[in-house]
């Protein structure tokens, strides 16, 4: 198996060993340097300029952009490369925001690391950034330990063991759920969304937030310019959540920037928010009512970037669709993608990624 | 398609005050920037460096400007004091 990186790459986040304006073709990624193999590969994620990667050992390496921290190793890396602080934790789910990273262990430890400045980690406002990953601890009413982290560009949110849902960062937006009265400068760093209970997926977009519950409802709220809220454009933000999708076979939530996705146990996505750039894989405006995509079935593993997305099927074939510039959706060229088109036609595709404008892929 | 990609208001920019440029993340990786001096001039496009994707910034000239005065008087005055003491 072989790990393959395209998009952007500015910062070195693509994990080439070299930093170039952009990658329209797939790459190979090489990891002899590193103890890294791309079959025990689990999980990718990664922020604005970095990348962190998540093996089977419950390791994490990371790579690019490392101005906040935001690596957890000393210096800024063009190769993918072990973050020793949390060697002795076995990691279990890794997530970025723009420039701040967050690992849960598997006994449910959280740890933080990258830029504060917006309370964004849930540490203390006095630390603006940090380059050491730090355990978050909270107390015992809020959480006994967290299960699951997804991070915005300037928010995170994470599930509890109790599968309530703790939010920190900025609420400029509605972003974090905490209603009417809430002020970036009167709230502590982490907070519990209010009467939120048995959550059991969350995604954190741009400057909104998805949650899906076990009944299969999606509660969502923040800014909702194109819709991505999945309510009518003449609310600009919604400040606290609503529910705004039911539907019992829903598996996870997930977010791009200004659009979102939800997909069933059965393979089925449903998508709203902005497609100003294909981002829904449909044709139309944006649209804030979640659609089912009619292209695209049996879908098993799904992931939004800022504006483009990937997908892989039952016959692990890898479709992506969206926003194309920087060759983000690996065609091979940067016209945008308007609906699901296979790339690595000829391969089966195990994993794939599609992190803020970059993508990787875990090939056969 | 509307021609902007997003209209950003100017407090969700990002200030580096050595370079005197506001930042804001653009979906590539990269960041849309623009100058304080532009902004003075009455400017309203952040551009990003690495791609076409242009931003239009929500301020009011005459507060920005009004604001920019008031920080660089303290900053005289301040320098004054350190000189005084």
């Amino acid at each position: 198996m072989t790990l393959y990186s395209w998009g952007p790459n500015s910062y070195g986040q693509l994990g080439l060993g070299i930093k170039s304006e952009q990658e329209i073709e797939p790459k190979e990624v090489n990891l002899s340097s590193t103890d890294l193999k791309a079959q025990n590969i689990v999980q990718i994620a990664g922020g604005g300029g970095h990348t962190l990667i998540l093996d089977n050992n419950g390791h994490v390496y990371s790579c690019g952009l490392n101005s906040k921290g935001q690596l957890g190793c000393s210096d800024d890396s063009l190769k993918f490369e072990l973050i020793d602080i949390l060697k002795e934790f076995k990691i279990v789910q890794i997530a970025c925001g723009w420039d701040f990273s967050a690992a849960v262990s598997e006994c449910g430890k959280l740890f933080v690391w990258g830029n504060n400045a917006y309370t964004q980690l849930g540490l203390s406002k006095s630390i603006t950034c940090t380059g050491i990953p730090s355990r978050l601890q909270v107390s015992q009413k809020l959480a006994t330990g967290f299960q699951e982290i997804s991070c915005g560009l300037r928010h995170m949110a994470v599930i509890t063991k109790e599968n309530g849902l703790l939010v920190a960062g900025t609420g400029s937006k509605g972003q974090l759920g905490l209603g009417n009265n809430y002020n970036d400068n009167n709230y502590l760093s982490i907070s519990k969304v209010p009467d939120l209970d048995d959550v059991k997926s969350i995604a954190c977009g741009q400057h909104h937030t998805l949650a899906l519950k076990t009944d299969g409802t999606v509660l969502s709220w923040g800014e909702n310019k194109y819709g991505q809220v999945g309510l009518s454009v003449d609310i600009a933000t919604a400040l606290v959540p609503s529910s705004i999708l039911a539907d019992n076979m829903l598996q996870e939530v997930h977010a791009g920037w200004t659009h979102s996705a939800a997909l069933t146990n059965n393979g089925e996505v449903y998508m709203w928010g902005r497609n100003s750039y294909g981002q829904l894989g449909m044709e139309g405006d944006d649209c804030r009512k979640p659609q089912k995509m009619k292209h695209l079935k049996n879908v098993k593993l799904l992931s939004l970037g800022s504006e483009h997305n990937l997908a892989i099927n039952a016959e692990d074939q890898l479709f992506c669709w969206g926003w194309n510039e920087h060759g983000n959706c690996g065609t091979g060229n940067v016209k945008n993608v308007l609906k699901p088109k296979q790339i690595f036609v000829q391969h089966k595709v195990k994993y794939a990624a599609a992190c803020t404008g970059h993508s990787f892929a875990v090939v056969e | 398609m509307s021609v902007f990609h997003d209209e950003i208001e100017i407090e969700d920019f990002e200030y580096d005050e050595e370079e005197e440029m506001y930042y804001y993340p653009c979906p590539c990786g990269d960041r849309f920037c623009i100058s304080k001096e532009e902004l003075l001039a009455g400017e309203e496009i952040a551009t990003c460096p690495s791609c076409s994707l242009i931003v239009k910034v929500i301020y009011d000239l005459e507060t920005f400007t009004q604001e920019v005065s008031e920080v660089s008087k303290l900053g005289d005055n301040l320098n004054k004091l350190q000189i005084t003491n």
